[in-house]
């Protein structure tokens, strides 16, 4: 694939009619605005921001939206990446960020006449906790904006009056054009879909309709439309051909007629999700002077591309992570670090550079799976590595009543109570003394996060941090391994050695830090075997680690700065700084160690395979924003420039690539989730679901669906089950069915489902699994129907 | 070195402080009294703790009493009476290092009320303060009025050892209603639920504003995710939001609004979902269908922009759905030919008629058919839609409510509510219903006129109960199965050791169903289990079978089945598994041997023949248990020597009927030549009787009539007066009830502020008493009204207050009458949009109006729109979903099935007689609601000791460690060969008090037999002592020294 050959211009002039420039400023395929599918409004206004009240109107009249502007905003920092195209997406009001192709045709100048793109289609539209009628006429009026979806809509009145008396109403009305376009489109896709885009054209007039259909795809492959010629009170479908081929978001938009000529537009989005593994590489570096970065090519990818940032500062990071760290992973640690973010964002959200709702919303997200996640956790070694992870992201909290102050000290309870009374934490037998002096590091250290905001170190965290301390005093002679030594600064476990001792902790980790090839610094993780694995050190961590240790030794700090720079490099917006403490030890460590002041005005620019494609600038008037450019492929030689040269800016260059999942032995437990023979669009047809197992064992399975799979009503399907093997119920969801309590009552459990293909194209569901009560599971591989 | 074995007087062992304070307390009281008490040998209590502390202690305490306070309050309100008790603990170490409590004596309480808004009020007593027996005091308060909340009762006791506090939190909010509503009925995880909460009071329904309240979500694993404390701003009404996240499991949210002990709850489901495009309605063509009508549904297919969505192939699929409620009794069988699925296609306006045969003459009842729908449009989506029939045998349909609510008395003059509606429910109003006995002449008919909601009442006697029959639905044999069925359970490798992977098992499993056709032995439909084990070779060859069943007949059929070729895979394999075998839903043979004469080989002919008639049951098939029986036997003869078996058909001269020539002939065939297995030892005969033999099958017996003991009596309405033309009869039937000791009546039900009631008391035959002259109106367990009773004439008058509200009631003696006050200014709500038709992107103008009757009225309202297509995956919420706040009464049983308290209080009830039908089915009137006005609660300080030294512990012990350091250095240094003793470790202890004062909560210096023993590990010499060669060999036990030298 050529990345670059591709011109932007066509793009502008194909797809986003009138609005071309709104392509500079479009919302990122990472950023947390985009996990809302189909929740932006074309004025740029996210639709579940209640609608503003004018104070023009009575108390709780609501504002419309302002109207819909060519240059509107849609929030977020990162690029819309496309089949063989390049985007480069600064943050929502950021200066530059511009194209290199900014020409655009007639179309996309045709102004406020052509009919605004249709993009926003909530299925709650007016919420208005309190309109309040006035006492004299009764009366309140409020205005809305019809949201894109062409359908009924309906509003509910509740009211009370201040006399005791209740009371409800309810209008419907219709949303509808004469004439319109749509597109059938599915709520996701997997990467690799193929499917028969259905685009279908309904005339509600009296006259014929002729008239031009062109069909775009962006986030993806597909183009089409030509000529429609529609009876009058009829309509026409057609297919674009349409590959699913990267993970983000697919939009297809579909133009009925042209310029000023032009009935209606209409853009879906569909969130295109990966298949198979992903495996990440990554570059850092600082931007002193242009720097050059290449990335290999990985066997059997799949899919794959490269983002880059560039970081003016430690906070810009941060206001990167408020809309990227709830988007990654289900884990504990995952969960910690956002809920960290959330708490560190504070600084920003008092700057009005990140909106209070993003923390917030960002903050309870994690608390939810932190909740979710912590559930378990006790005293043995897993227990207690997850209640630390949980602690550090919990930090001091705000609010001793507060549910994370709940939860915090259910994971302190948890941590302290492990401690032997030597001094450390338990993983037990045979584990190496190095690796139980860095989990024991890594309790002390998330206990004392947790110190309350007045800066009283609680009796027992004290007493904690003082049998450490003895431990490290006995074990002082061992030592020597740097990544230990840095966890035992890090944990303040060092902090009542004496001056010698903290001196040379100091010493064994500056000595062993490993110079990178862009000058920054790491340490390394030195521990061997699998308990390195057990603790899942990475190299992020160790450096941040390093910072930790070093800004508390006793002396000069060290090159706490260009380890800073050396942490960058391994960030990403897909993975942050990687799993576990990683990102735990990184945001501490980068608030200590990055300073500086960064020029009002840096130009960055983006060179991909020796040819320009992008270029961005940091915005003076938000300070802390990121410039992030993408790049499709995950195979590249990239080159990134400052003007001027600064060399406290951090760039970080992330390439990632999917890789298939290869299928793993039954053990015991074997699932077949049978694909129907020839499956047909809108025929229903069958989905053979076979279990082997423990005889009367029960098992709950996951069916992941291809697209567009209809399975019908649950309760149909229950009844269904109950014909086909007597047991189990049914729910259903876009994209997946679950079975529960099936009971394999003679070691087995069939059924034969019903499903209706409503896409044609070839479709891959995903994984389906099965699980017994004691928790033992089975994955089936994916498989791809190919629908006609 | 002071020991302690035995205790000394404490006048000279106390702590520092005491011997001067006994000397000055010697001073003060005179030495006349030193010598009382040296006379007396009492030298306690401690003085110096009475006159310091206020406590009366026998030993004064090593260091100071600390006090802490306690309080209680009863029944305590804003502008209400109530007590409050409070008392101070001193709590003190002994000599012993034990931790003791006694009350302080003297102590003077103030108390500080602090409102939710953090405004403080000084609260008074109403007489003064009391003491109690164990030292406490306690007085009569009344705290300021003020907003709902969680009030704080500040309570201080100055006491001689000090100022004790404590807090007692009040939650004082009066009775509330709360109702919760979420911006949309389902959620995808990512988004954002929105969710309100208004807050109303109990008592009047009025908004309760400025209350405060918590916010409370939990995700579908019950987890808390959110609490959030708020209160409420105008109109009673607070509001949130919650992301939820985007990795967030499937499954049904909680969204709870708790204030005081009040709240609601609003679950809702997250789980990703799309919207459909276009929406499939179906609605039968008439309401009802009666005998001989042709049922219809019209069904249209239309996109959600209004657009028909035409020649769209159409999928129908049909379900019995069941009856409508008859007696209890089991539903009208739809006939088979209306559950045959059906293939259409929508017109040119999206439009298609399902069609279906006309309605059978054997209808019983009434009943539904469900349909369900699928339509497919040009794009290949789908969507669903459904509709349900509704058929009836009769053209009316009546229902009963009697006054005594388990049925008619007999012989009494009974009240009995009887409403007549069409088949679908619809109120014959105002219209004439004929009611008499079944057999009974029509013209003995009681006529009586219905409401406004088709409700008639009788006062009739309805005489001694008969038998009444209810008719029997009509048969429709099920379709019976002709062939065997087989299943393969619990296979194992026994070679391997485990069940075989899925893969092998679907083969193994298909392969094994060679064996099926051996079902047909099985005698009857029953299941019959035979194990097997088979060996198959590395070539996948049947080595052996091995059947274990205890019908010998079928094991070699399954062993005979099962040879041959399995499912192989290269090595050697012992299956071992069971197969159920099911016989066929078809009559089978069976054989009867009797010996008439000479050699008895009866046995040996009956085993012949059975194993014969089994392998011959295709000779039954087709035979019918309710025409057919087989009036079949033969004459069996043995001879001398001889295996054969001689048969002879003859024709039984019984009931049994006649011999079917195709069965015999059959049977003939597989009779065929019997053979014994050795010769017979002589001459023999008799009678070999051949059965047919039929499965039982659920449903495959004819109904029956049934009957019970009640009233039968035909119902007919008519359109107009008494001689109009009749719309439609049916047949109501009764069962016999028993009359109460006591009922109470109002005379009239639905009543409005300012009306006179009459109470009328109804005496059973049972009654004993006498009646009261006052009785009183309630509302709830308020009383609104006591009013004059005539216990002679047995009736009252009561006048309805002005501020009544709901449900009012009088009860007495365990009888209650119950009416219910209406509002007559409810709340009407408009909306009005300024177009019936949008475009997207256009705004929209939407007047919002609020009318109590004729009058327009300020009202807090919250708007919710949302796409009505979600409608199809959701239920969405109504105008009347406030109405649930109002509805204090709860109806068991709903009158005629549907006339609850909900209904009469949201005003969908306006006759008379319905009104007092709902009322008799009215099951409880509710108390109070939960919450209150009043609280008690209690709060109680305490000094946590272990606690207070870990802390100063802690502080201390850096300076012992430092010491300890210092020492270590200074003999490496000096190399003295000095090393550490728990007399040295003690002396760096003390050196570092001296240097670093600490004290533990009883202001005790921090010496080391204050500590406990696990801060005392701390100090152990072979922990502080980084050297280990500065410790000696031979170890001192550090906690035992510590106890014995108390240093």
């Amino acid at each position: 694939m050529n990345a670059v050959n591709y011109s932007i211009l066509a793009l502008c002039g194909l797809t986003l009619v009138g609005s071309c420039s709104k392509l500079e400023q479009a919302a990122p395929t990472v950023g947390k605005n985009q996990q809302e599918d189909q929740t932006v409004r074309e004025d740029g206004r996210a639709v579940d921001e209640p609608v503003p009240a004018s104070p023009a109107m009575d108390k709780s009249e609501a504002m419309p939206p302002a109207p819909p502007a060519g240059a509107a905003a849609m929030g977020g920092n990162a690029g819309i990446a496309m089949d063989g195209e390049l985007a480069a997406m600064p943050k929502e009001g950021m200066v530059g960020g511009k194209f290199h192709a900014e020409k655009k045709d007639k179309a996309a100048d045709a102004g406020p006449e052509a009919p605004a793109v249709r993009a926003w289609f909530p299925e709650s539209f007016l919420w208005q906790p309190l309109v309040q009628t006035d006492a004299k006429d009764g009366m309140a009026k409020v205005q809305f904006t019809v949201p894109d979806t062409l359908t009924t809509w309906r509003i509910l009145a509740l009211g009370q009056t201040r006399q005791g008396s209740q009371g409800g109403a309810v209008q419907t009305f219709l949303s509808t054009l004469p004439a319109y376009v749509d597109v059938a489109a599915p709520l996701k896709l997997r990467v690799g879909d193929v499917v028969e885009m259905p685009i279908q054209v309904v005339n509600q007039t009296a006259d014929a309709l002729k008239s031009a259909l062109v069909v775009t795809v962006t986030g993806g492959a597909g183009q089409g439309g030509g000529a429609v010629n529609v009876a009058p009170w009829g309509s026409s479908a057609s297919t674009v051909h349409t590959t699913a081929n990267h993970a983000g978001k697919l939009e297809i938009a579909a133009t009925l007629g042209s310029g000023a000529e032009a009935i209606d537009s209409v853009r879906k989005s569909v969130t295109v999700t990966p298949v198979g593994r992903p495996i990440t590489q990554s570059r850092a570096g600082s931007l002193a002077g242009a720097r050059t970065v290449s990335f290999d090519a990985v066997g059997d990818s799949v899919d794959g591309s490269v983002s880059v940032t560039v970081f003016p500062g430690e906070l810009s990071l941060l206001r990167s992570e408020v809309d990227l760290a709830g988007n990654r992973g289900g884990d504990v640690a995952s969960a910690a670090y956002a809920f960290r973010v959330s708490l560190e964002a504070g600084v920003l959200v008092a700057d009005n550079e990140v909106p209070a709702d993003s923390a917030r919303n960002l903050g309870l997200v994690a608390l939810q799976r932190l909740i979710r996640d912590t559930r378990s956790a006790g005293s043995d070694p897993a227990g207690v590595a997850t209640a630390a992870l949980a602690l550090a992201g919990l930090g001091a909290t705000e609010d001793p009543a507060g549910l994370d102050a709940h939860l915090a000290e259910r994971m302190r309870d948890v941590v302290l109570q492990a401690q032997q009374p030597d001094g450390l934490w338990s993983l037990g037998s045979g584990v190496g003394l190095d690796d139980q002096l860095v989990a024991s590091a890594r309790c002390l250290w998330a206990l004392q996060g947790t110190e309350s905001k007045t800066g009283d170190e609680p009796a027992r965290i004290k007493g904690a941090r003082l049998r450490y301390t003895g431990a490290l005093e006995r074990y002082a002679d061992r030592l020597t391994d740097p990544y230990v030594a840095a966890w035992a600064l890090a944990s303040g476990g060092a902090d009542g050695l004496d001056a010698e001792l903290g001196a040379k902790l100091a010493k064994t980790v500056t000595d062993a830090l490993v110079t990178n090839p862009d000058g920054s610094l790491r340490l390394d993780p030195t521990l061997g075997g699998t308990s390195a694995r057990t603790l899942g050190s990475s190299t992020a961590e160790a450096t941040a680690v390093a910072i930790l240790g070093l800004s508390r030794a006793k002396g000069n700090p060290g090159p706490v700065a260009d380890l800073a720079t050396g942490i960058l490099g391994r960030w990403s917006p897909e993975a942050g700084f990687g799993g576990g403490w990683a990102g735990l030890t990184a945001l501490p460590a980068l608030a200590s160690a990055m300073g500086g002041d960064i020029p009002d005005s840096v130009k960055i620019a983006l060179f991909a395979d020796g040819k320009p494609i992008g270029e961005g600038a940091l915005d003076p008037k938000q300070k802390h924003a990121p410039v992030v450019l993408n790049v499709p492929g995950a195979a590249h030689e990239l080159r990134v420039e400052a003007t001027p040269a600064v060399p406290g800016l951090a760039f970080t260059a992330v390439a990632t690539s999917w890789v298939p999942w290869t299928a793993s032995a039954p053990h015991g437990l074997d699932l077949h989730v049978t694909a129907p023979q020839n499956p047909r669009l809108g025929v229903k047809t069958t989905l053979r679901v076979d279990i082997a197992g423990p005889t009367g064992e029960t098992a709950d399975i996951d069916i992941a669906l291809p697209a567009g799979v209809d399975m019908g009503d649950a309760a149909a399907l229950t009844a269904a089950l109950a014909a086909n093997s007597g047991t189990g119920t049914a729910t259903t969801e876009e994209g997946a069915v679950h079975l529960k309590g099936v009971t394999l009552q003679n070691g087995l459990w069939s059924a034969s489902l019903p499903v209706t293909p409503t896409l044609s194209g070839s479709l891959q569901s995903g994984a389906s699994i099965v699980t017994l009560r004691d928790g033992e599971t089975y994955a089936a591989l994916p498989s791809t129907w190919a629908v006609r | 070195m002071a020991t302690a074995t035995k205790p000394v007087s404490p006048l000279f062992t106390r702590g520092s402080r005491t011997p001067i304070l006994s000397s000055v307390l010697l001073v003060a009281i005179g030495v006349p009294c030193v010598a009382v008490l040296a006379c007396a040998g009492i030298f306690g209590p401690c003085w110096s703790a009475w006159a310091m502390d206020g406590v009366l202690l026998d030993e004064c305490p090593a260091g100071r009493v600390v006090p802490a306070a306690h309080a209680q309050v009863s029944d305590v309100g804003r502008k209400d009476e109530g007590v409050i008790n409070v008392g101070v603990t001193g709590w003190y170490a002994d000599r012993y290092n034990n931790v003791g409590q006694t009350p302080v004596r003297r102590f003077s309480p103030t108390l500080t009320a602090i409102d939710p808004l953090g405004q403080s009020h000084v609260v008074t007593t109403k007489n003064g303060w009391d003491s109690t027996d164990d030292f406490d005091q306690w007085a009569t308060i009344t705290l300021p009025d003020g907003p709902d909340g969680d009030w704080k009762l500040d309570v201080s006791l100055d006491s001689p050892s000090g100022v004790a506090k404590t807090e007692l939190t009040l939650p004082l909010y009066v009775p509330a209603r709360v109702h919760v509503l979420t911006d949309s009925p389902l959620y995808k995880p990512g988004q954002t639920i929105k969710f309100r909460a208004v807050v109303l009071s109990d008592k009047d329904l009025t908004p309760l504003e400025d209350r405060p309240g918590t916010w409370v979500v939990t995700d579908n694993n019950g987890q808390t995710l959110l609490e959030q404390k708020t209160k409420t701003g105008p109109f009673g009404v607070a509001d949130g939001n919650i992301p939820i996240d985007a990795l967030a499991e499937s499954g049904d949210w909680t969204v709870t609004y708790k204030t005081g002990a009040n709240a609601d709850t609003r679950t809702v489901p997250v789980h990703p979902f799309q919207l459909p495009r276009f929406t499939v309605e179906a609605k039968a063509d008439k309401p009802w269908y009666t005998l001989g009508d042709t049922p219809k549904i019209d069904t249209t297919v239309r996109y959600t922009s209004g657009a028909p969505v035409k020649n769209a192939p159409v999928d129908v699929s049909f379900y019995d759905q069941g009856t409508v409620a008859e007696d209890g009794t089991a539903a009208w069988p739809v006939p088979p030919a209306w559950l045959a699925p059906q293939s259409l296609m929508t017109d040119a306006e999206g439009k298609v008629a399902i069609k279906l045969g006309s309605v059978p003459g054997d209808l019983v009842g009434r009943g539904r058919l469900g349909v369900q729908i699928s339509a497919r449009d040009e794009t290949g989506d789908v969507a669903n839609g459904s509709a349900s029939l509704l058929y009836s045998q009769d053209r009316v349909a009546v229902s009963a409510v009697t006054e005594l609510a388990d049925g008619v008395v007999p012989s009494a003059n009974n009240r009995i509510f009887v409403r007549a509606t069409t088949p679908d429910g619809v109120p014959l109003r105002n219209s004439t219903v004929k009611l008499w006995r079944t057999g009974d002449a029509e013209a003995h008919a009681t006529v009586e006129k219905t409401d406004a909601d088709g409700v008639a009442r009788y006062q009739m006697d309805p005489g001694e109960p008969v038998t009444v029959v209810v008719p029997a639905l009509p048969w429709r044999p099920p379709v019976l199965r002709t062939t065997p069925t087989l299943t393969v359970n619990d296979v194992t490798d026994l070679i391997a050791g485990e069940s075989p992977e899925l893969t092998t098992r679907a083969l193994l499993d298909r392969w094994a169903t060679k064996a099926t056709s051996c079902g047909a032995l099985v005698e009857g439909a029953n299941a019959l289990t035979v194990t097997a084990a088979v060996l198959v070779d590395g070539s996948g060859h049947v080595v052996k079978t091995s059947p274990g069943s205890e019908d010998a007949l079928v094991g070699a059929c399954v062993a005979d089945a099962l040879g041959g070729q399995a499912p192989g895979d290269g090595h050697d394999r012992l299956w071992k598994f069971t197969l159920s075998l099911g016989g066929p839903q078809t009559p089978w043979l069976t054989a009867s041997a009797e010996n008439a004469s000479g050699d008895d080989r009866s046995s040996d002919v009956d085993t012949l023949t059975s194993d014969a008639l089994r392998r011959a049951r295709s000779c039954a098939a087709g035979l019918d248990n309710n025409v057919e029986d087989l009036g079949e036997a033969w004459v069996w003869f043995t001879h001398t020597g001889s295996k054969a078996v001689d048969l002879r058909p003859v024709q039984l001269q019984t009931d049994a009927g006649t011999a079917n020539p195709g069965v015999q002939a059959c049977v003939a065939r597989a009779l065929g030549s019997l053979t014994l297995s050795d010769p017979a030892t002589g001459d023999g005969s008799g009678i070999l009787t051949v059965n047919l033999n039929f499965p039982s099958v659920p449903g495959y017996d004819k109904p029956q009539p049934t009957t019970w003991p009640g009233y039968a009596f035909e119902v007919a309405a008519l359109t107009g007066d008494k001689d109009s033309a009749p719309v439609g009869t049916t047949t109501l039937r009764l069962h016999p009830g028993s009359l109460p000791d006591l009922r109470l009546r109002f005379s009239e039900i639905l009543v409005k502020p300012g009306d006179t009631l009459e109470l009328s008391a109804l005496r059973g035959p049972n009654f004993s008493g006498e009646f009261p002259d006052k009785m009183v109106l309630q509302s709830g367990d308020r009383d609104l009204q006591k009013f004059d009773f005539d216990p002679k004439k047995r009736k009252g008058t009561v006048t309805i207050p002005k501020d009544a509200r709901g449900f009012v009631h009088v009860s007495w003696n365990g009888a209650m009458a119950v009416a219910y006050v209406q509002d007559d200014a409810k709340l009407a709500l408009g909306m009005e949009l300024d177009k019936a038709k949008y475009k997207p992107g256009d705004v929209a103008n939407l007047t919002l109006t609020s009318m109590a009757g004729t009058t327009p009225v300020a009202a807090g309202v919250t708007l919710s729109g949302v796409d009505q297509t979600l409608g199809t995956l959701a239920t969405l919420d109504g105008p009347d979903s406030l109405a649930r706040l109002a509805v204090t009464a709860e109806t068991a049983t709903p009158a005629f099935g549907e006339l609850d308290a909900r209904a009469l209080q949201t005003g969908q009830i306006a006759g008379d007689n319905a009104a007092a039908a709902t009322i008799l089915r009215v099951s409880s009137l509710p108390a109070a609601a939960p919450g209150a006005t009043r609280v008690s609660t209690e709060s109680r300080e305490t000094i946590d000791a272990d606690y207070g030294v870990a802390d100063a512990f802690y502080t201390f012990y850096p300076a012992v460690k430092d010491g300890v350091r210092a020492w270590e250095k200074q003999r490496q240094d000096s190399k003295d060969g000095i090393q550490m003793t728990p007399k040295i470790m003690v002396s760096i202890w003390e050196a570092a008090l001296v240097a670093h004062p600490a004290t533990d909560p009883f202001g005790r210096t921090l010496h080391l037999k204050v500590l406990p023993q696990d801060l005392l590990a701390f100090t152990d010499p072979r922990v502080l002592v980084s050297d280990a060669a500065l410790l000696p060999e031979d170890i001192e036990n550090w906690p035992a020294y510590v106890a014995s030298e108390s240093p």
